[in-house]
């Protein structure tokens, strides 16, 4: 069965950000001081200038590096900081407009949305709506879209203040998630932890301010929603609070299918994505001891294991590791994100893994989604050598300093 | 810190049900947690719902949105929920205060699953906005089962503070029926937590009226 294992030797990281590593300590004691114990909570990309990735940390700051200049940061104006959690970063990635083109969302809980400038770094806007902490943020092309603890707030992109209306009625709790549709910039869905989905259609309506009238569908799930997103441009998914992730049919609301359990020992969803590079659905999962796995939704039930990451573990603080962000900057490279404040690049390779998938269909590792449990403690058995072996070889090959 | 021990538990609601005096009303048994080493400004967010083995809140109503085919079910099986079919919801005619009067009486609603999406357009977003929302019901699912579910689910969800409450039983349950629940409560907010039982620092039980008693700290 070892010939067999999937096997993906990251050797080939490009770069590496640590605080304990000699290796460019300066840009990460500009980042966070040693033993701060901040980290970065979101980490995401100018898909207009892709060297160059917003990070919102824990200490409230938001800063822009630089991959082209081994990291080089640009720190956003000090003063204009939030003063509380940020809760979501994005950037507006609208080339049409010259002015657009260069600004940054962040929503917080000290009830603040700011719009940023990235090449000055200014807070050019700040937002508010009745001091209500903010969740989540989305732009089309004309309004920024806000959610707070009960509500979504709409701004108009060219005339801040005040807000054009508010949607109170469709969330009773913390609007954790909002899209905007990728093409369609009139449908916009939302997610909140009272286990709702709500999907918005503004095309045609003549008092968008009414939710009555632009409320299209609502889902229903059993258990609260942390973040939604579009697959496919006819599907959405969700992640739940107990990471598992839904995919609901953007049509009819009808669950497609659900992720929920994973092949391998994975403690947590960090994150999913369709993949603008291969277009698949990819998942990743996390777990306690700084793994990453990275899956593909093959089909309605399979999933496949394409790549993973095994970081190394430090026996002192064993939960130091735990990765909380994953981003694909370009078609073969992973950017990550850990609690113990490190960046890291890492070189994505799923062919490997892929090919040797292929061979090893003795090695049964895709199932595990939803109904398909009958076989599980063979498979488990199975998964448990495999978890077993990978860490043997990857401890002896893998090392990153 | 180490699990939990069934006699640690078996203990703790000896405890607090000899401990109780008469009242006029069922007693709930609550789960207090208090959470160490989490910081709600950096960890991820933290909720979710369980489904008890034993239903801690038996009086529940429930009412059915359903259609033909449910409705017969919920006759010919005589199980104890409301049920209305889709007509109904149209005669409210979207006044407000009459859904609200309507839904409020019910503590959960359920709907067919081919229905559940024509209610936005005939209700409006007033559901929603009292947190009542159907939960979706399709033919494939045992309704009496669904019911139960519902029944049986508790929801955890942890705000700014470190600590949370949650009804996890009543008094006339036996003693069996509290711990399993308990143990499953327990267990389900140790999965989810990063650090697992460390991150636990406090666990009381109490009645509603009652003493809290320490499982956990």
């Amino acid at each position: 069965m070892e010939t067999l294992l999937p096997f993906n030797q990251h050797s080939n990281e490009l770069i590496f950000y640590n605080k304990k590593s000699s290796f460019v300590q300066q840009h990460n004691q500009q980042l966070f001081p040693i033993g701060s114990g901040h980290y970065p909570l979101y980490v995401q990309q100018n898909l207009l200038m892709p060297n160059e990735l917003a990070l919102a940390n824990t200490d409230f700051s938001i800063v822009l590096m630089d991959l082209n200049l081994q990291g080089q940061v640009a720190s956003f104006q000090k003063e204009a900081f939030h003063t509380d959690k940020i809760n979501a970063l994005k950037f507006s990635n609208d080339h049409t407009n010259q002015h657009l083109q260069h600004v940054i969302e962040s929503a917080s809980q000290d009830g603040t949305v700011k719009i940023w400038d990235r090449r000055s770094g200014e807070a050019v806007s700040t937002l508010r709506h009745q001091n209500s902490p903010f969740y989540s943020v989305d732009t089309n092309k004309s309004i920024i879209c806000a959610g707070t603890n009960s509500e979504l707030v709409f701004w108009d992109i060219r005339k801040m203040k005040p807000p054009l209306f508010t949607y109170k009625s469709s969330h009773t709790d913390d609007v954790t998630g909002l899209a905007y549709h990728p093409e369609n910039p009139d449908s916009l869905i939302s997610c909140s932890t009272d286990n709702l989905m709500c999907q918005f259609d503004f095309a045609g309506k003549e008092n968008p301010q009414l939710e009555d009238e632009t409320l299209e569908g609502v889902y229903c799930s059993s258990q609260p929603l942390i973040n939604c997103g579009f697959l496919n441009k006819d599907m959405i998914w969700a992640i739940t609070s107990i990471n598992t992730i839904e995919i609901i049919n953007l049509e009819n609301l009808d669950v497609f299918t659900k992720v929920e359990k994973f092949p391998h020992q994975a403690d947590y969803v960090i994150g999913c994505e369709q993949d603008r590079f291969t277009s698949k659905f990819a998942i990743y999962a996390g777990n306690n001891k700084g793994e990453l796995y990275i899956y593909e939704l093959e089909d309605k039930n399979k999933l496949n294991l394409v790549d993973m990451i095994l970081l190394p573990q430090n026996p002192e603080l064993p939960h130091d590791n735990i990765i909380r962000n994953t981003l694909r900057i370009n078609s073969d490279q992973i950017v990550l994100t850990t609690e113990n404040g490190d960046l890291k690049i890492f070189k994505y390779s799923p062919e490997q893994a892929q090919a040797q998938n292929v061979k090893s269909q003795a090695l049964e590792l895709q199932q595990l989604i939803s109904d398909n449990n009958i076989e599980e403690d063979e498979d488990e058995d199975a998964n448990q050598m495999y978890i077993g072996k990978k860490k043997n070889q990857n401890a002896k090959k893998y090392k990153p300093f | 810190m180490s699990k939990l021990t069934q006699a640690q538990i078996t203990e703790a609601i000896n405890t607090i049900l000899a401990d109780k005096k008469k009242r006029k009303f069922l007693e709930t048994v609550e789960l207090q947690v208090g959470l160490k080493d989490y910081d709600p400004q950096k960890d991820k967010r933290f909720a979710g719902t369980v489904r008890l083995p034993n239903i801690p809140r038996p009086k529940l109503k429930i009412c059915l949105i359903g259609d033909a085919k449910h409705m017969q079910i919920v006759k010919e099986n005589n199980i104890a929920i409301d049920a209305v079919d889709f007509d109904f919801l149209k005669t409210f005619n979207k006044d407000k205060k009459l859904i609200k009067s309507w839904a409020k009486k019910y503590t959960i609603l359920l709907a067919t699953d081919t229905l559940v999406k024509k209610i936005p357009t005939v209700l409006g977003p007033i559901l929603n906005r009292i947190g009542m929302f159907p939960q979706v019901v399709t033919h494939n699912d045992d309704l009496k089962a669904k019911v139960d579910d519902a029944r049986a689910s508790i929801k955890f969800q942890l705000k700014k503070a470190t600590c949370m409450n949650v009804a996890i039983g009543n008094e006339s349950q036996s003693e069996e029926e509290l711990r399993q629940n308990i143990l499953m409560g327990i267990n389900f907010l140790v999965s989810l937590l990063k650090k697992g039982w460390h991150n636990l620092k406090s666990v009381h039980i109490k009645t509603s009226m009652g003493k809290p008693f320490k499982i956990i700290g």
